[in-house]
């Protein structure tokens, strides 16, 4: 009796707290559920993959070969995470592998930036050279919406337990 | 009775324990069980999304290769095109000395961004060629015509981007390669995907002044493709160079600022740089 009453006391606190709240880890999963999930099926069904809006990005040492690879890695890799994140499995390790992906897509489009070109970063499909145009804005705010990417995955990384999910936590069931 | 019950408290205890240990080696069973199943599935569920997405861009797309010839070392060149070195089915222009600085431009006459920086600084490029301050070449692509091939299609004008520069070869026998160049974009349709017919094509030859004997070769050398071999090598080069779209200019192998390019003063400061 005492035992069933200190679980629903715990559970009340859980759900109000609002850092690590089970809630919002779900919100958060599904956001990214869509961002993956649109970023990896837009890239696909371009012709040749993500590899022209690869090229745009000037990486050095780039070559026609790895870029035709990563094309179809990149589309492959966002859609095992959207998969992985909707159905809740192996969080942690999806949360930590969007944070690390999203970081780089940061860097990329920083550095892009900070060598002057002017580029649709191709994150939903698309790509190549553009107008430079509301260039800073633009890519200030791709920036700024990664970052929050980037927020939302590290909160599932410490706080992977979720509503909703595959993955159990037998320290946490019990 | 008493000693029993005091044997069966221990007793509670090691079931509760025993029961405890149980549920938890059960529950990480399951544990187990769902990672695996979960993870087999989740693949399959990827793999079965990345099938049909690459299936279903196969079925929209119609090939470039429709109709076109593959990419082979011995497609007919124009007049002063080669097949090999680092600017291989290179279009050279003008009268750069070997000294000059080596500028090039890649263009795709389907390409509307191609035709505001031909309107905006064609001239100048041109001109950097002509008075020799640049050893150029223009360098034709045809990748357009993957992603344009439907609309192409419809217009009634199949791998615009390949006929065109085709077209261009024929001109450029003729001697008419700056000029024939020069009316193709003029004459760019404004609706991207629209194309060129052969009928265009043939005109933009009259139009830069392509006239008697020459004109009638022009015109066959229009109408057999002879030059399609070429606009597919040169679209290969552009793909295996990993060229980051059209336009783009380089010189001495160095890329060039879309926002230099594209003007006047910036692009003539940044060639005097380079000698």
């Amino acid at each position: 009796m005492t035992t069933s009453s200190t679980t629903a006391d715990s559970a009340a606190v859980s759900s109000r707290r609002f850092w690590g709240n089970p809630v919002v880890g779900l919100i958060f999963r599904l956001t990214l559920v869509g961002v993956w999930g649109f970023a990896g099926v837009s890239k696909l069904i371009e012709p040749g993959g993500a590899r022209d809006a690869i090229i745009a990005y000037r990486i050095p040492g780039m070559t026609n070969d790895i870029a035709n690879v990563l094309g179809y890695v990149l589309p492959a890799v966002e859609i095992l995470l959207a998969v992985l994140l909707l159905v809740g499995l192996f969080t942690r390790l999806a949360a930590i592998a969007t944070a690390v992906l999203m970081a780089g897509f940061i860097i990329g489009i920083a550095s892009v930036w900070a060598r002057g070109y002017s580029i649709d970063c191709g994150c939903f499909g698309g790509g190549g050279d553009v107008s430079a145009e509301g260039k800073t804005w633009r890519y200030l705010s791709e920036i700024l919406r990664d970052l929050l990417f980037v927020g939302m995955a590290t909160w599932l990384a410490i706080w992977p337990r979720t509503l909703f999910s595959l993955d159990r936590h037998p320290e946490e069931v019990r | 009775m008493s000693s029993k019950q005091s044997d069966s408290a221990k007793d509670r205890r090691d079931k509760a324990a025993a029961a405890r240990a149980a549920q938890d080696a059960a529950e990480k069973r399951r544990d187990r069980m769902i990672k695996i199943i979960g993870g087999l599935a989740v693949i399959a569920v990827v793999g079965a999304i990345i099938g049909l997405s690459i299936w279903q861009k196969n079925s929209k797309t119609p090939t470039t290769a429709d109709g076109l010839p593959v990419a082979s070392a011995d497609a007919a060149l124009p007049k002063g095109v080669v097949n090999s070195g680092d600017y291989a089915y290179g279009v050279p222009f003008g009268t750069g000395a070997a000294t000059a600085p080596k500028m090039t431009l890649w263009e795709d006459f389907q390409c509307p961004s191609c035709n505001s920086l031909e309107q905006a600084n064609g001239t100048t490029i041109e001109s950097l060629a002509e008075t020799g301050k640049t050893q150029f070449y223009w360098r034709p692509t045809a990748f357009l015509d993957a992603r344009l091939g439907a609309e192409n299609k419809a217009n009634g004008a199949p791998n615009s981007s390949h006929r065109a520069i085709a077209a261009w070869g024929c001109a450029i026998d003729a001697g008419k390669t700056r000029e024939y160049h020069d009316i193709v974009y003029k004459n760019q349709p404004s609706t991207e995907g629209t194309g060129y017919t052969e009928a265009q094509l043939l005109d933009f030859g009259k139009q830069a002044g392509i006239t008697g004997d020459a004109y009638t070769t022009f015109e066959q050398c229009v109408k057999d493709g002879k030059y399609l071999g070429w606009a597919v090598n040169s679209t290969k080069a552009f793909t295996d160079a990993a060229v980051p779209g059209t336009p783009a200019g380089f010189l001495n192998g160095t890329e060039i600022k879309s926002d230099v390019l594209a003007d006047k003063a910036k692009l003539e400061a940044l060639v005097a740089a380079a000698k």
